[in-house]
């Protein structure tokens, strides 16, 4: 069924995160995304987990599962040249190549820009590396830990007594996943109203430092501001900001300052503290932080999260719970609103997926379809599209060119 | 008197080229994405007015700090007389976009607004929902005088549901997402709040996204449409595998701080200096016997405990301690030039002062010079993406408030002089915010 980008081809080359989340992007709002793998291993995130039951098969990685939805999948081995081949003809007609290897291995393969360009004059070509293209980091290598260390916003992280610490999982990857999306959307802009194809190249790195605290580090650096420090746990600053307990675990609360206080109050049900001079009077607030929270928590702690929630968000606070992922899971607002959906995979069976990332009412939504399993689709693109007989790919498969 | 209606756009020569686009941006989502659409060639005008201080510091936490106070925020701590202008919150986000100005509360101000919608392709804000309908300038409003305007309207927990009414910003979707949960030191159980707000730059690539798709569907059917886009959602698919890890094994994850499921060492260790740390990546038996090498070979390194990858791993934390007794004598960004030599992840974990130095971003071409009549002249950060045949430029510094009124009123929208000189003297335009204002 027709969704926006159904008349887009999308060749992708992509592995691990960075590269296939910005493909499932596309391949969410209904881009025609052919994953090609290499034969035999695939993927290098088919053996990263956490996997079904902890049994590390390549078919059964949730990460895999996660960044793949939507997309076909092919095997081409990009190192022989009847694969190369197969590659070429389907650029012919596809729209955007997505690639996310170390910068040297496309040229090394035959297959950069300049070559592909001479193919398909309006290719969009979007490469997503760790440090770009050009430079002298270009072949330096990275993980998430070192790309996120360098992207300045980990010196403040954790507590100040011990080391910074990274964010959980892979943020600057799929950050620049992200980024991808909607910058080879831009040159896609240009490529079909415009006709002027091109190489767009993203840097991971860049990514982190173009982000609001990176981009606002680097201008305060510039502006004299002192850098900032780590402060852990702690709760400084204006009150109410920050992780409060309950009687059942813990939520944030983000009504800092004198401007709140009124509705604080309110809620607290406390009328005699809103001309209490301790946290009335814009002097003397900063000083009787401690006062405030020996009245609040005891307070906060006779309720649960739920209860404190609903009632501090009637009041105008800005309070959320602080959810563990299984509680994120059952969140009414997310589930009413049908954020997380099932999908049917031929090895793991019926799983729930975190959904798409925003949904467009003029477009009907269309059921998510599973990861592909490595090669399944090999005879739809290799025979259906390109020509080639049954025949020829036993040859190819032999010849470990697929 | 009819007034001109210039439908056509100036030229930019970039991929975005043709599409206009209101900006009510607040903080970083709103203001972020439409710099991003800026940047990639659309015309992007930034409304504010003179007559409300945007929330959350978007122009500086109060309108007029006292000049000659040492003030954190402003450009060398000083907030001028035009503070504004001079804020870092503007300079660290925003550029490309032309900025107005109009009392949305006066119907002059309403019927110029109006105008401008019908010659726009979309709009963006992250107020609180019903904020812009209270307006007056809502997606039904706006689609009566554009039917096919495309609105994407940000918000934490997004507007309909049952949260419909509730307040939040980034850093609750740091909370609700289960995020704040899996930061910590392993076997810490303390919540650590973030110094950031990570989801905000989640918005700030994703709703160029989302916009971009809406047109892209607008140029084959003619259908606008309004995106309720809810920063949580955008943000969930980025904790996709630990998501995965509970809907596949009931499994709720453990933080892991800068620990690795398979990699050891994997970790942050001292250097020499103050709060100096350089972080080190190694993935293969090969990195390891090129690490120990680098370290000189020390004794320690042959150990039973640290022969195999498996038993690496295992015993990291006693692994850390002895790594870090090589690193602390080292400045961490000869460790990483060091180990990288020999192809290990190494990187240090950077201050901004440091990437200003840095020598490959400087080949990159990664920052660029803006002189700004307020602010004066400075290397800026520039953009995360490059063109090959289209490249991003600064066309327009970041915007002084009100700086572009005279253009799109007289230029765009057709209005002589003698339009334009009344609305200034009745405060529904202008270039500062009024003097009651605090």
């Amino acid at each position: 069924m027709e969704q926006v980008l159904s008349d887009i081809k999308v060749l992708d080359l992509t592995h691990y995160v960075a590269g296939p989340y910005c493909t499932r992007l596309l391949a969410d709002y209904g881009a025609e995304v052919i994953k090609i793998e290499k034969p035999g291993e695939g993927d290098g995130a088919r053996r990263m987990g956490p996997f079904l039951k902890d049994d590390p098969h390549p078919e059964k990685s949730g990460l895999f599962l996660h960044l793949n939805t939507n997309k076909k999948g092919v095997t081409l081995n990009l190192k022989t040249q009847a694969g190369v081949g197969i590659f070429k003809e389907l650029v012919k007609d596809a729209d955007i190549v997505v690639e996310n290897f170390e910068p040297r291995v496309m040229s090394s393969l035959g297959l950069d820009y300049e070559t592909l360009e001479k193919i398909n004059p309006r290719l969009v070509m979007t490469s997503i590396s760790n440090f770009g293209q050009t430079g002298p980091y270009r072949d330096y290598k990275a993980t998430e830990l070192t790309i996120f260390a360098m992207g300045t916003l980990m010196i403040t992280e954790g507590e100040p007594d011990r080391e910074p610490l990274k964010f959980p999982g892979y943020k600057a990857q799929y950050l620049a996943g992200t980024y991808g999306a909607a910058v080879t959307m831009g040159a896609l802009f240009g490529s079909k109203f415009a006709g002027i194809g091109q190489h767009v190249d993203i840097s991971i790195l860049e990514c982190m430092l173009r982000s609001g605290e990176g981009s606002g580090r680097l201008i305060g650096y510039a502006f004299g501001q002192d850098e900032g420090k780590r402060v852990g746990h702690r709760r400084e600053g204006a009150y109410l900001s920050g992780v409060y307990p309950c009687k059942d675990g813990y939520v944030s609360l983000l009504s800092g300052g004198l401007p709140y206080w009124p509705r604080v109050v309110a809620w607290m049900g406390m009328p005699e503290l809103l001309n209490d001079p301790r946290f009335a009077d814009p002097k003397l607030r900063p000083l009787h932080h401690g006062d405030f929270d020996a009245i609040f928590i005891p307070w906060l702690m006779e309720q649960t999260v739920k209860e404190a929630f609903q009632s501090g968000q009637k009041h105008g606070i800005i309070i959320v719970p602080d959810y563990t992922i299984d509680q994120a899971v059952k969140d009414p607002q997310l589930n009413a609103r049908g954020f997380f959906t099932e999908i049917e995979h031929p090895v793991v069976g019926k799983i729930t997926h975190p959904g798409l990332p925003f949904t467009l009412p003029a477009v009907l939504a269309q059921p998510q379809r599973p990861a592909p399993l490595l090669g399944q689709h090999n005879q739809e693109v290799l025979v259906g599209r390109l020509g080639y007989t049954v025949d020829d790919l036993t040859r190819l498969r032999r010849q470990g060119a697929i | 008197m009819e007034h001109k209606r210039r439908r056509e756009v100036v030229a930019t020569g970039l991929p975005l080229e043709g599409i206009r686009v209101l900006d009510h941006g607040i903080i970083l989502a709103g203001t972020g994405a439409t710099t991003m659409l800026a940047d990639m060639g659309a015309e992007v005008i930034r409304v504010e007015s003179i007559n409300v201080l945007p929330p959350f510091g978007t122009r500086g936490m109060t309108a007029r700090p006292p000049k000659g106070v040492r003030t954190p925020g402003y450009v060398d701590n000083e907030p001028g007389d035009r503070p504004w202008d001079r804020c870092t919150s503007l300079h660290s986000l925003q550029r490309n976009k032309y900025g107005i100005t109009l009392n949305l509360k006066d119907p002059r101000g309403q019927a110029i607004y109006k105008r401008i919608a019908m010659i726009s392709d979309a709009v963006v804000d992250n107020y609180a929902p019903g904020t812009m309908d209270r307006m007056g300038i809502g997606y039904s409003a706006l689609k009566e005088v554009n039917p096919g305007i495309i609105m994407v309207s940000a918000s934490a927990l997004g507007a309909e549901g049952p949260y419909k009414g509730y307040g939040g910003v980034g850093a609750s979707v740091d909370a609700i997402s289960g995020m704040m949960a899996l930061r910590g030191y392993p076997g810490d159980d303390m919540l650590i709040r973030s110094t950031h707000v990570w989801p905000d730059n989640i918005a700030i690539s994703t709703i160029p996204f989302a916009l971009l798709v809406a047109l892209y569907h607008r140029k084959k059917t003619g259908e606008g449409q309004f995106i309720d886009f809810s920063q949580s959602e955008a943000f969930l698919p980025h904790m996709g595998e630990s998501i995965m890890d509970y809907t596949m094994n009931k499994r709720v994850p453990q933080a892991m701080g800068n620990r690795d499921s398979a990699m050891a060492p994997h970790g942050c260790y001292r250097c020499q200096g103050d709060d100096r740390w350089v972080t080190i990546a190694v993935s293969s038996d090969e990195q390891w016997q090129a690490l120990c090498h680098a370290m000189g070979d020390p004794v320690w390194a042959k150990e039973e405990n640290f022969n195999n990858s498996l038993s690496r791993w295992e015993n990291q934390d006693e692994l850390n301690k002895l790594i870090e007794e090589w690193t602390i004598s080292r400045d961490a960004f000869e460790v990483m030039h060091l180990l990288q030599g020999v192809g290990i992840a190494a990187g240090p974990v950077a201050r901004a002062s440091e990437m200003y130095g840095d020598p490959h971003l400087k080949e990159r071409g990664f920052f660029v010079e803006i002189t700004h009549r307020e602010a004066g002249t400075h290397l800026y950060p520039g953009w995360c993406f490059q063109f090959s045949k289209t490249p991003a430029t600064v066309r327009i510094p970041p915007n002084c408030l009100g700086e572009h009124n005279e253009y799109i009123l007289g230029e765009i929208l057709g209005m002589s002089k003698e339009e334009i000189a009344p609305l200034e003297e009745d405060k529904v335009i202008g270039d500062a915010f009024l003097p009651e204002i605090r």
